[in-house]
């Protein structure tokens, strides 16, 4: 009792003294600027930009936004020729420090949940809080890393093979630099034009490439995919689990929801053979990670064709990928584009015991993964959706029988802009599950959320999530029935 | 796993150490000056924009007396350095250390347009890039009038073969970087025919924002002629660098004053006035005008302590 009462004091005190150093960037923020732009994210103090220039509403992003980030986090075309050094030169040190500075607050503030077994209603704390340090040191070359605090992070304790929460901080889901190599491909004999700083390969009114870029350390590289999944209006929720009192054990008693097309989608599998951790039907893997260690490299070709090849490290092994998209330019209020993707996992998941299932065996499987992904925006409109498929490869004999190698999902979002500072947006996931056949449960949700902005940069959202298919007590995917939130997004 | 993040990371930079350090693109492949000496030197940078606006009226360039007219100057004036034929070959024309221009050269001629064409007879060789390129062209400003260089411009105009009017619809190529530039910066907002219908518009906020501008009609806001008019080449040049501030309204708390347009200042001078190129050609009034005229604004009145004290 004492114990669980000195941890609560401890989260406490860490929660008040993060929003405290929050309010104290705010009001450094205040104080530097001339004007009252205070609450304002890094790019868009760098740039002297309002949110909505890059995002329909943060975080999705719209057409300019798209290309600000695969340009590096630079303005298409003019890139500041001196850099870092020019923005302490003009700016001074102060300013150009704290313009590469954010803070984003983010996750739910209450939440409800419906089933036949159970209701529950709770005040929580946000999710999440990101502070980000991002900023192009040269027209070539950009930096952004993350760092995040969970107050009630979830994740699986190596040592003791379950999961448990607690307060965490660390690497954030992305650290990485980008780099614009059309100048490599120019010392080596590629003709080569420079707009704006951004060097260019090709030659105006033929062949013209934007990049390549490089983007390495630890990166989310969907941001280029007509559906990506870090620019969803509708936030992943987090994972339950019940710790039974006394015991070194806890069961995994809600899945999140997430985009269903993007994750695991099989029963039964494993990270990892030593310390046991299971991967969830619901994480999100391979080309569609939350962040990974790996190298990304995409280009646009004659500003309609896009182009990622990449790998990222995943479990006891790594996946490959190969991305194209194909852009329609904008035309009365319309622009569309179409990705498709082809995604090779050698050795990412560890297959379950033959014998013991709640153990995990000795065979690592490949994982092939391919699908295509479609957006339109349109007037107030943004729909995005995707069909993606996995299957698994090395299965050992002895499960053939016991497991199902192929498993597809869909999803499907819509976003509608009602007024200038109201979002509504509904969102269908479709998962038709592999894995353990005595396990295996297709699972599908519908959910809607509005998302009020009462500035470009705050907004707060009521958010509900319904199970259409039969309730199942015994599985984390179907436990639930309803589950309501309200929440904030906040960055500044 | 830390210790493979940890290698993966530090190879990353090892790797982009050594790339930065052999990036160093050779000047003769940057900024186009390849493209440059396969015409003996003549870049075809924009006009400054004291000349942007010199546009060259359509009907010139196939009338049957201008050209006569420009033949009877071009053989006076031009043909001792630009050769009888146009070719770059006359009797003086051939010892100079910046060849003069072939106007048989139809790829060449195409990529000029008519404001930097009209600017070259006009300054000769005395600006540069084009003076330290060791150009004795003589400029023609003050012993042609305006009409006659556009005769003279529009008989070598023949030597190129083209039949049609010098006009960007017909040679689509001498605005192929501002094209490049629009459809990566441009297009989202301003759409691809520039009438202001890209896909961005419509979420900035609608009520308050403003929106981004159609090109083809002549409701400009930002310029620096009467109401109804076209801008000026420099009225567009300044909206591209400075970008447009909104104010926004209540939607946009602590964001009061931030640009809803982006600033391109950092863009090179002669790229800004290539995409500005590229957006006059969306809408043929730019080219169809012959007057501009400027509204003058008056100096603003003396501070004085009765002023400040009026309510």
């Amino acid at each position: 009792m004492f114990a669980r009462g000195s941890l609560m004091l401890r989260r406490s005190i860490v929660v008040v003294a993060l929003f405290a150093t929050a309010a104290g960037f705010v009001t450094v923020v205040l104080y530097a600027q001339v004007q009252p732009a205070a609450a304002v994210p890094a790019f868009a103090r760098q740039y002297d930009l309002q949110c909505n220039a890059c995002h329909t509403r943060p975080p999705r992003l719209n057409r300019f936004g798209e290309q600000f980030h695969m340009m590096g986090f630079q303005i298409p075309s003019a890139s500041r020729p001196d850099g870092l050094l020019g923005s302490l030169k003009e700016d001074g040190p102060a300013k150009t420090l704290i313009d590469s500075l954010a803070l984003r607050v983010v996750g739910g503030l209450f939440e409800y949940s419906e089933s036949p077994r159970e209701t529950e209603a709770k005040l929580e704390s946000p999710h999440e809080v990101e502070f980000f340090i991002a900023r192009p040191i040269t027209p070539s070359l950009s930096l952004y890393a993350e760092l995040e605090y969970q107050p009630n992070g979830i994740a699986f304790s190596r040592d003791r093979g379950f999961f448990n929460s607690g307060h965490t901080f660390g690497l954030g889901k992305e650290a990485f630099f980008m780099w614009n190599m059309g100048a490599l491909l120019g010392a080596v004999g590629a003709p080569t034009m420079e707009m704006g700083g951004q060097t260019m390969v090709g030659r105006h009114g033929g062949f013209t490439m934007h990049g390549p870029m490089l983007m390495a350390g630890k990166v989310d590289p969907n941001t280029n995919f007509s559906y990506s999944t870090n620019r969803q209006m509708l936030l992943d929720t987090e994972l339950e689990f019940e710790r039974e009192p006394g015991k070194d054990r806890s069961e995994v008693h809600r899945l999140p929801i997430v985009p269903y097309a993007f994750a695991s989608k099989f029963f039964g599998l494993f990270k990892n053979r030593g310390e046991r951790e299971p991967q969830l039907v619901t994480d999100l893997v391979m080309y569609d990670t939350t962040g990974a260690p790996g190298a990304d490299f995409h280009a646009m070709f004659n500003d309609v064709l896009l182009a990622q090849l990449g790998f990222l490290s995943e479990n006891e092994g790594f996946n490959t990928y190969g991305m194209l998209r194909y852009d329609l330019l904008d035309r009365r209020e319309l622009t569309f584009n179409v990705s498709v993707l082809l995604n090779w996992g050698f050795g990412v998941v560890r297959a379950p015991d033959p014998e013991e299932h709640h153990h995990p065996g000795g065979a690592r499987l490949d994982r092939l993964r391919y699908g295509i992904a479609a957006n339109l925006k349109w007037k107030a409109l943004d729909v995005y959706g995707a069909v993606i498929i996995d299957r698994l490869y090395g299965l050992p004999g002895a499960l053939r029988g016991d497991f199902d190698r192929a498993a597809a999902g869909l999803s499907v979002e819509v976003d509608y802009l009602a007024h200038e500072k109201v979002m509504l947006s509904g969102r269908f996931d479709q998962l038709w599950a592999g894995g353990l056949k005595d396990e295996e449960l297709d699972g599908t949700v519908l959910s809607v959320q509005a998302k009020f902005y009462p500035w470009q940069n705050i907004a707060f959202f009521v958010r509900d999530s319904v199970n259409l298919r039969p309730f199942k007590e015994d599985n984390a995917l179907r436990s639930w029935r309803n589950q309501l939130f309200v929440g904030i997004d906040w960055d500044f | 796993m830390r210790s493979r993040t940890l290698a993966l990371l530090v190879g990353s930079g090892a790797f982009l150490a050594l790339a930065l350090w052999i990036a160093r693109p050779p000047a003769s492949l940057a900024n186009g000056d390849k493209h440059d000496d396969d015409k003996g030197g003549h870049a075809h940078v924009p006009a400054p924009l004291e000349y942007a606006d010199a546009h060259v009226p359509l009907g010139v360039w196939t009338d049957p007396a201008m050209i006569t007219r420009g033949k009877e100057i071009y053989t006076t004036r031009c043909a001792v350095c630009h050769g009888d034929a146009g070719d770059g070959k006359g009797p003086a024309g051939v010892a100079l250390p910046l060849m003069p221009s072939d106007f048989r050269d139809k790829a060449g001629v195409g990529e000029m347009r008519d404001n930097y064409w009209f600017w070259r007879v006009s300054e000769g060789g005395q600006v540069e890039p084009f003076r330290s390129k060791g150009s004795a062209m003589p400029p023609w400003k003050g012993e042609l009038s305006v009409q006659d260089r556009w005769a003279v411009m529009a008989y070598q105009h023949t030597f190129s073969g083209h039949d049609g009017p010098h006009v960007p619809r017909e040679h689509p190529e001498s605005l192929a970087m501002g094209r490049d530039i629009y459809a990566m910066a441009c297009v989202g907002c301003h759409g691809v025919e520039g009438r202001g219908d890209g896909s961005v518009g419509p979420t900035l906020s609608p009520r308050r924002a403003p929106q981004p501008r159609d090109f083809t009609t002549a409701e400009f806001k930002f310029r620096s002629t009467p109401s109804g008019q076209l801008p000026t080449t420099a009225d567009l040049f300044r909206t591209l660098t400075e970008g447009v501030r909104s104010g926004g309204g209540a939607m946009t708390f602590g964001l009061y004053g931030h640009r809803i347009m982006p600033s391109f200042r950092h863009m090179p001078e002669e790229q800004r006035l290539e995409v500005i190129e590229y957006v006059k050609s969306l809408n043929p009034a730019f080219r169809e005008r012959r007057e501009i005229s400027i509204v003058s604004i008056p100096a603003p009145p003396p501070v004085t302590s009765e002023r400040v004290a009026q309510p």
